[in-house]
């Protein structure tokens, strides 16, 4: 089992992961030493502090920015998803227990194709990122068990790994492990 | 292949099973086969098939072909009880099809898509394929095996170049192109024909399949 790396540099090979994704440059991507959250100084004298600050400054500045959602509705769910991310995945993350976080996600995704909408978002985009620390290290046998984020997982990878350089993550439906009655 | 009577419970129970690992019925993202699919069922699947039930939500929205003016007040009735029920159930989603703006927008939408699968006809789905056709041994004349290859024709077929790989002990393989239409070609046509040449060929594989 790999450690965990520390979250703030993990959120800054992120952010840098977004940013080639979306075709803009991270310019001046920073981590504030004292509060240990990622800076970005944007252009025309603007300072932008958080992971989630940052992602969507980011989204504002490429050639997608309706990725940060196109209605009130819809950008407040993104919203409160990113929160999710933060306050919710990486906490899991420091504390070993991800059971929770992949049980929500499982839950919601099983009717839904995606978080907010019938598109991909930026809410995916981030939540995909934030799981995949946490796909990295599960076995087969308990990614059968979350079918839906597994699912919605695979679909994220096959739109965006490349592009981000990540690794796909691979997956398997085993009968012998279906305990799940499909 | 195939889910056998989408209009059925086993058809939709096949449908159902299938689509537990994926979001489209092929690749990740909708395609004339999720329309296809969609047009065969009757109506919405009940809810303890839940991806299924999730899958038709989604093209229901996203991926239809038919014109979407046909597709009265009832039709919109079965959306909108979707997303009602995603709102009881789970507070996070707040895209509820309740409100007049949300319908408006909806409707709108709706209808530039429609206008834009109208004027689709041009577009044929295509795809390069790339095929390893192997040979019994060293000694199968590779020439004689590519134009038997080549030989198969079809509407939607094009094959492309073609090289030879060599896989050790002297035997090579024949990597062959093609560029087939999605509708009218499958890939278990393209493998019957190939193998039909037994004389010659000892297996197919697809080594790259690729949507144009």
């Amino acid at each position: 089992m790999p450690i965990f790396t520390q979250p703030h540099q993990v959120n800054m090979e992120e952010l840098n992961n977004l940013a080639s994704y979306l075709g803009v440059s991270s310019g001046k991507l920073v981590l504030d030493a004292k509060e240990q959250i990622p800076v970005l100084k944007a252009g025309n004298g603007l300072t932008v502090r958080g992971l989630v600050s940052v992602a969507k400054q980011l989204v504002r500045q490429s050639e997608t920015p309706e990725l940060k959602g196109t209605t009130a509705e819809e950008r407040a769910a993104i919203d409160q998803w990113l929160e999710y991310r933060v306050v919710q995945v990486d906490r899991s993350l420091q504390e070993k227990d991800v059971s929770s976080v992949l049980r929500d996600t499982n839950a919601y995704l099983s009717h839904h194709v995606y978080f907010v909408g019938y598109q991909p978002t930026l809410a995916d985009i981030i939540l995909y990122l934030g799981l995949y620390r946490i796909f990295e290290d599960l076995t087969f046998m308990e990614k059968q068990k979350y079918v839906h984020v597994c699912r919605w997982f695979s679909n994220m990878q096959s739109l965006f790994a490349n592009k981000m350089s990540k690794k796909h993550i691979a997956f398997q439906r085993n009968k012998i492990f279906s305990g799940t009655g499909h | 292949m195939g889910f056998g009577d989408l209009k059925k419970k086993e058809g939709l129970s096949v449908l159902n099973a299938y689509l537990a690992d994926k979001s489209y019925i092929e690749g990740f993202q909708p395609s004339q086969a999720d329309a296809v699919v969609f047009d065969a069922l009757s109506g919405p699947p009940s809810a303890d098939l839940e991806n299924a039930l999730r899958w038709y939500n989604h093209i229901n929205f996203t991926g239809r072909k038919k014109d979407l003016s046909a597709y009265g007040p009832a039709g919109s009735g079965a959306p909108a009880a979707g997303g009602d029920d995603d709102d009881d159930d789970d507070d996070i989603d707040l895209f509820g099809s309740d409100d007049e703006d949300a319908k408006a927008e909806r409707e709108r939408r709706l209808a530039e898509y429609a206008a834009k699968k109208a004027k689709k006809p041009a577009l044929i789905a295509k795809s390069s394929l790339l095929l390893d056709v192997k040979p019994w041994d060293d000694e199968t004349d590779m020439a004689e095996l590519e134009k038997c290859v080549r030989t198969i024709e079809a509407d939607g077929l094009l094959w492309g170049a073609s090289k030879l790989v060599p896989v050790g002990y002297g035997i090579r393989k024949l990597q062959i192109n093609a560029v087939i239409e999605d509708d009218k070609i499958s890939t278990d046509f393209l493998e019957d024909e190939i193998t039909k040449f037994e004389d010659y060929v000892q297996s197919m594989d697809i080594a790259a399949f690729n949507k144009i």
